[in-house]
């Protein structure tokens, strides 16, 4: 059975996962915190649509189908 | 080139170039304004008048209902949110109905009215003014369904097309315009009393939502300035909350709240109060307001009997008040 990452480490080098972790987690708040900003700012997070609408004629409205929409 | 400012709402957009108001859909392209989805709706049915709902203008008829990408309003619980608020580009599909094709499919499928609805035909009032003096001039009515939240002057020119509106009011209080809708109250019912002074039918809804707009003290002053500023005879409908768009943590409308809210209404001396989104027949039917008798009786949206005669009541006379023919 192989010896665990931490367990590789030579003694006395840093520990490689730890300093992965330690430098990560302020860019993760950071991000987490500009994307909260964003949203309160009203930017939108959703990606912009892949597609462009179909364009139909009238005659292809189907005009008795049933939908869901109020008003 | 610089930025525009759109006119239309009380929003007054400073729009950059390239850039779009909060509606998502007017735009200023080359320092113009432009209204993107003109002639480009996204939903085409042909619906029962009550739907609107309308319940004294043309009861029973079929109405040909448009409606276009975007919106003014944000609301929290839009029933509607996967027109209203998005722009046109970002819809599945786009139908190419100029005014004039509007009006000629409405008179093939044999309606008499043409609704602007479902999103808040404010934003694409421009589609809306030439389809429907188009609609006008071939004997067709205009119905508009709307939050109201529009400027004065813009109002009044659309008041020259149009026959009838139902307009919601969402609540008695600004607080609830600013949180929910991104809107305020005062420019709505600045709007509702311009409508009366121009003419147009109106009907006014209030969607009633627990804990938020329920407070049956604010229905109370609501209903009081309704009675006092457009009249006692301006049709009220309380409608049914449905949990919905971001809006999902709350309860649909209980029964109680609505049957409340209608008896409210009345006590202070609104004459037609309506509850919708529920089926309830008796608060969904039309009585004379002088003797009781039924005068429009319904089921859902589908009127069973209409008892009016020449708009008068059949047993005491009493021109009940509407457009009726």
């Amino acid at each position: 059975m192989s010896r665990s990452r931490r367990a590789r480490t030579p003694v006395g080098q840093p520990d490689k996962g730890r300093r992965r972790f330690l430098l990560a987690t302020p860019a993760l708040l950071a991000g987490a915190w500009l994307a909260g900003a964003a949203r309160r700012f009203g930017v939108r997070s959703e990606a912009p649509p892949r597609h462009s609408p179909r364009l139909l004629s009238l005659d292809q409205a189907d005009l008795y189908g049933p939908h869901n929409l109020a008003g | 080139m610089g930025e525009v400012v759109c006119e239309l709402c009380p929003k007054a957009c400073r729009i950059p170039e390239g850039g779009s108001g909060d509606c998502r859909v007017r735009v200023n392209l080359d320092g113009r304004l432009r209204a993107t989805t003109y002639g480009r709706p996204s939903a085409i049915h042909i619906d029962p008048m009550e739907k609107k709902p309308l319940f004294h203008f043309h009861p029973g008829t079929p109405v040909f209902s448009i409606a276009t990408a975007g919106c003014n309003l944000h609301c929290k619980n839009c029933q509607n949110w996967q027109l209203s608020q998005r722009g046109g580009e970002e819809m599945e599909v786009l139908f190419r109905a100029y005014p004039q094709e509007v009006v000629d499919r409405a008179r093939e499928e044999g309606c008499t009215s043409v609704a602007y609805t479902y999103s808040d035909p404010i934003i694409f009032s421009e589609y809306v003014y030439d389809t429907a003096e188009l609609a006008h001039a071939q004997g067709l009515s205009n119905v508009f369904i709307t939050a109201g939240y529009i400027n004065r002057d813009p109002l009044r020119k659309l008041c020259r097309v149009l026959d009838a509106f139902n307009t919601d009011l969402k609540a008695f209080d600004d607080g609830f315009y600013r949180d929910v809708c991104s809107a305020k109250l005062k420019p709505v019912l600045d709007g509702l009393v311009t409508c009366r002074e121009e003419g147009a039918w109106l009907e006014v809804t209030n969607l009633v939502i627990p804990t938020l707009n329920d407070d049956m003290a604010m229905i109370r002053r609501m209903s009081k300035w309704i009675r006092d500023e457009l009249g006692a005879g301006t049709p009220l409908h309380f409608s049914r909350f449905q949990p919905m768009y971001r809006m999902r943590n709350l309860p649909p409308t209980p029964a109680e709240s609505l049957t409340k809210a209608w008896q409210e209404a009345r006590d202070v001396g609104l004459e037609y109060v309506y509850i919708g989104n529920l089926y309830d027949r008796k608060a969904g039917s039309t009585y004379c307001p002088k003797d009781g008798t039924l005068l429009i009786e319904r089921m859902g949206f589908r009127v069973i009997a209409n008892n009016l005669v020449n708009g008068a009541c059949p047993t005491c006379g009493q021109t009940i008040p509407g457009v009726w023919t």
